[in-house]
């Protein structure tokens, strides 16, 4: 268990590696990525057979880092259900989508260095799921930031992939502020960084205070997982590669947000406001998500707010209360997510094209892609007996057992959102690869092995990960009760699941009846409801809202400031101080007459001021 | 009013009176023979305080050598262009500052406090001649060296010679 | 009764009559003269108190002989120097003398 620390300081150790000396190494040393999240994956194992024999419980480790003052900041671990499961999750998938990029990246010109920000990113990512304090958590995600940075702008020649992952810096920039003032509050008022402690001493602080605090940690993870309003970078990050799209932005670092807010769920629990906001921002979230993607054309960018509006249900299922619904759906969607994108990555390399309008009977030329894309899509919207059947049938569950006023009004919406992914799902697969095959994607030709490998993999995952959530005797507990206790085990209730799955299925039925059998036209739709229409393709203006905000506010208050800086430091202190003593010593040097009796004047008169200073003004002064 | 009063008052005018003339005629003739008679003044000044053989070394030197040879140069440096003013544009600061220090030296006086009175005494030109040549040997010797000095120097720099 | 004040006053007023010559005049050779004003004025100065004060060594008749004979030698000195001044530049006016300037 103490081994778990290797996890990321291999992917560290990596990215090291590769940066230095990565030219000279076969393959520009992409190899080593591999390496190092194998053995992270490796350690899962090793971990998980410690925990299944020791049984559930949290096992944590740490040393001291450094002192400040008579603050002691540790690095260290824990090692609960819950990091042990986003262990094996992010190892699994960084490790299939890496192997993924061997094929997808290939022939590409800084090939290693993909590898080594991939390998920080990985590092980054387990030292948030593994951290014991938040200091440390607080570091490690401005690194997983970073890594999103550098690999959503691995193209950089391209102009619109520099903006798209500025973009993205800046937006999740905004949330990890509030991270930040937030662990401070916590800091201040607890005098401990470790999560241990703060828990502990969580219970004498006020509601309003945690309030206050929960609700700056939430803002963190807005920003990291593509919350309403700062979901505005998910879709722009696709300027990245495809398998980039796939881990970071589907199943790993988007998934911070929702794992945060579960880590932080002790302090959370203590607040009920905040999870209110957290609950309703979700549902927000997943419904803006699910209505966008039914207009995008780019078939990377439905994905992208599919991925949104899933994040929202998973903060959904937070806010009400369960975080074992929230991260099982995690894990199925990273899966399914994941192959999804690998799906469209293996399209982009095989017909070269990301438009669905120009893409159709695809299937006939990439038959293992279309396979697994399907059983993407199926999954995530929620066919039994895929593992997004489950995950979504917990998150509604959760939704219900809340009771009150709010959570059924949100229950019958959630059921709307199941009915719209299955619907642009099923336009997204339709589209792509039923109907009529196009002359010009004829060449169109399936992925290579070492492609088409891990998207199986994954498939399989997506397909078979469900059924964790089922106790099996006495091998396994069950997903619930493995993160939560015997309390949480999974429970089905017969009329919600059936409610689900028939809005899955009425889902996919629309979507089958629109987009294959034509018998909707939805250009006549977007025309009779054009407002909607321009609604939706204009991403509800939100994006128009934040370039007004940063003209108008952001830049006038720059402009304003530059002005100061201009006039007053500039002009005023560095100039104006010079000027000011080039411009005396021109009027002073007038007293160098050269005239020697000009100083003796000076010199009389000096002496008389003296005598007088100091027979009138030192008197009067002392 | 005593005699010597008087005595100190008069000649406290002609001593007065020629430092004007010094520092006010536009005549520089008349300058030079205002000095005279002011440094005359002096010698009587000298004359009230008992210091007889100091107004003599005073009436000789100042008056038998040094108005000379001030006069030589007057007259060597004879200026043909001087129509000019023979004060600066200054000359109002300078009576300004000229005044100021006065009254901070009278204000000084003023606040001193030293004793009065006037002894008769005997003449001191012995006392002061032995303290000359066994206190003050050195620097009467020293002295004598500066005057030697003073005397090679004004040699060499008048001499009459291309070198400027 | 002449007390030391009146000297010291007669004093002051003859230095200070030789300052505003020394500072006035264009001339060099009357700002010499008024240099030999205020010598004088310290010269009256340092016999008053040799007589009012000092009734054994009289140190400060010693001292105005001293005064005087460098005064002297510094007058032929000066003179000289005005005199090399005057070839040079046919002028002895103080004016002309602004080589420091700015």
């Amino acid at each position: 268990m103490e081994w778990a620390w290797l996890a990321p300081a291999l992917n560290f150790a990596a990215f090291g590696l590769i940066v230095l000396g990565g030219r000279r190494l076969p393959g520009q040393g992409a190899f080593l990525a591999i390496l190092a999240i194998a053995g992270a994956f490796g350690v899962f194992w090793y971990a998980l057979a410690d925990f299944l024999g020791r049984g559930t419980g949290t096992y944590a480790f740490s040393v001291t880092w450094f002192k400040a003052g008579n603050v002691d900041v540790p690095w260290g671990m824990v090692l609960d259900p819950l990091a042990l499961v986003m262990l094996g999750l992010v190892s699994f998938i960084a490790l299939v989508i890496q192997v993924y990029s061997l094929g997808y990246m290939a022939g590409e010109e800084r090939f290693g260095w993909y590898f080594a920000v991939h390998a920080l990113f990985a590092g980054a990512m387990l030292a948030v799921v593994l951290a014991d304090n938040l200091l440390l958590l607080y570091v490690a995600w401005e690194l997983v930031g970073l890594g999103s940075y550098l690999l959503i702008g691995f193209w950089y020649e391209r102009r619109s992939a520099a903006e798209a992952a500025k973009k993205a810096f800046v937006t999740t920039r905004l949330g990890d502020v509030g991270l930040l003032i937030g662990i401070l509050l916590l800091f201040k008022l607890t005098g401990t960084f470790q999560l241990s402690g703060v828990f502990a001493q969580a219970r004498e602080l006020s509601t309003g205070v945690l309030t206050a605090a929960t609700l700056l940690i939430f803002l963190g993870a807005m920003g990291k997982s593509a919350q309403f309003p700062l979901h505005v970078w998910l879709p722009d990050a696709m300027e990245g590669p495809t398998p980039v799209s796939a881990l970071i932005h589907a199943a790993t670092m988007v998934a911070a947000g929702v794992y945060l807010v579960a880590r932080a769920f002790p302090l959370f629990e203590l607040a009920p406001a905040t999870l209110v906001v957290v609950a309703l921002v979700g549902l927000v979230t997943a419904g803006i998500g699910a209505t966008l993607a039914l207009v995008m054309t780019d078939l990377k960018r439905v994905l992208a707010y599919s991925t949104v509006s899933n994040l929202g249900l998973m903060m959904l299922a937070l806010g009400a209360g369960s975080i074992a619904a929230a991260i099982f759906h995690l894990v199925a969607h990273a899966f399914s997510k994941a192959l999804l994108f690998l799906g469209a990555g293996s399209v982009m390399h095989g017909a070269e094209r990301t438009d669905v309008r120009e893409m159709g009977g695809l299937r006939l030329r990439m038959p293992l892609t279309a396979f697994s894309f399907a059983v993407g899509a199926l999954s995530l919207a929620g066919f039994p007996p895929l593992s997004g059947f489950f995950s979504k049938d917990e998150v509604l569950l959760a939704v219900l057992g809340k009771g009150g006023v709010v959570f059924p009004a949100i229950l019958v919406v959630l059921l709307g959102i199941v009915f719209l992914s299955a619907l642009y799902l099923a336009r997204a697969l339709l589209l792509t690869f039923w109907g009529e095959l196009k002359e010009e994607n004829r060449h169109a030709h399936e992925a290579a092995g070492v492609m088409a490998v891990p998207m199986a993999l994954l498939a399989v995952g997506a397909a078979a990960v469900g059924f964790l959530a089922l106790r099996v005797g006495s091998l396994s507990p069950g997903f619930g009760a493995f993160l939560e206790g015997e309390g949480h085990a999974f429970r089905i209730n017969p009329a919600l699941t059936l409610a689900s799955v028939a809005a899955a299925l009425g889902g996919f039925a629309l979507g089958y009846a629109v987009y294959q059998r034509h018998l909707f036209s939805p250009q006549r739709l977007a025309q009779r409801y054009s407002f909607l229409h321009r609604l939706l393709v204009n991403k509800y203006y939100v994006d128009h809202a934040y370039q007004w905000g940063i003209d108008r506010v952001v830049l006038a208050f720059s402009r304003g400031v530059a002005l100061f800086d201009r006039l007053v430091v500039n002009d005023g202190g560095v100039n104006g101080t010079a000027d000011t003593v080039r411009v005396s010593g021109l009027r002073l040097r007038y007293l160098q007459s050269g005239l020697v009796y000009n100083y003796a004047l000076g010199i009389v008169v000096g002496v008389v001021a003296v005598a007088l200073f100091w027979w009138l003004v030192i008197p009067r002064v002392l | 009013m005593t005699p010597s009063l008087f005595l100190f008052y008069a000649a406290s005018a002609l001593t007065l009176g020629g430092g004007m003339g010094v520092v006010a005629t536009r005549n520089v003739v008349y300058a030079a023979l205002s000095l005279l008679a002011s440094l005359m003044g002096v010698a009587g000044i000298y004359l009230v305080l008992f210091a007889e053989f100091l107004a003599l070394v005073q009436v000789l030197i100042y008056g038998g050598a040094i108005v000379i040879v001030v006069l030589f140069a007057l007259m060597l440096t004879r200026l043909r262009e001087l129509g000019g003013p023979m004060e600066h544009r200054q000359w109002p600061l300078a009576l300004v500052g000229a005044l100021g220090l006065f009254a901070v030296l009278a204000a000084a006086i003023a606040r001193t406090g030293v004793p009065q009175g006037l002894e008769r005494m005997g003449p001191p030109v012995a006392k002061v001649g032995a303290s000359l040549f066994s206190q003050w040997a050195v620097p009467f010797e020293a002295a004598s060296v500066l005057l030697l000095v003073a005397l090679i120097g004004a040699i060499v720099l008048a001499r009459p010679g291309g070198r400027d | 009764m002449i007390t030391l004040a009146h000297l010291q006053v007669l004093s002051a007023a003859l230095f200070c009559v030789g300052l505003y010559g020394v500072l006035a005049r264009r001339n060099a050779v009357l700002i010499l003269l008024a240099i030999e004003l205020m010598l004088n004025a310290v010269n009256i100065n340092l016999i008053g108190f040799a007589a009012f004060v000092d009734h054994e060594q009289f140190v400060g008749q010693v001292l105005a002989i001293f005064v005087i004979t460098v005064a002297a030698a510094e007058v032929g000195l000066a003179l000289a120097v005005l005199l090399r001044l005057y070839r040079s530049r046919a002028s002895v006016r103080v004016d002309d003398l602004n080589m420091l300037k700015w």
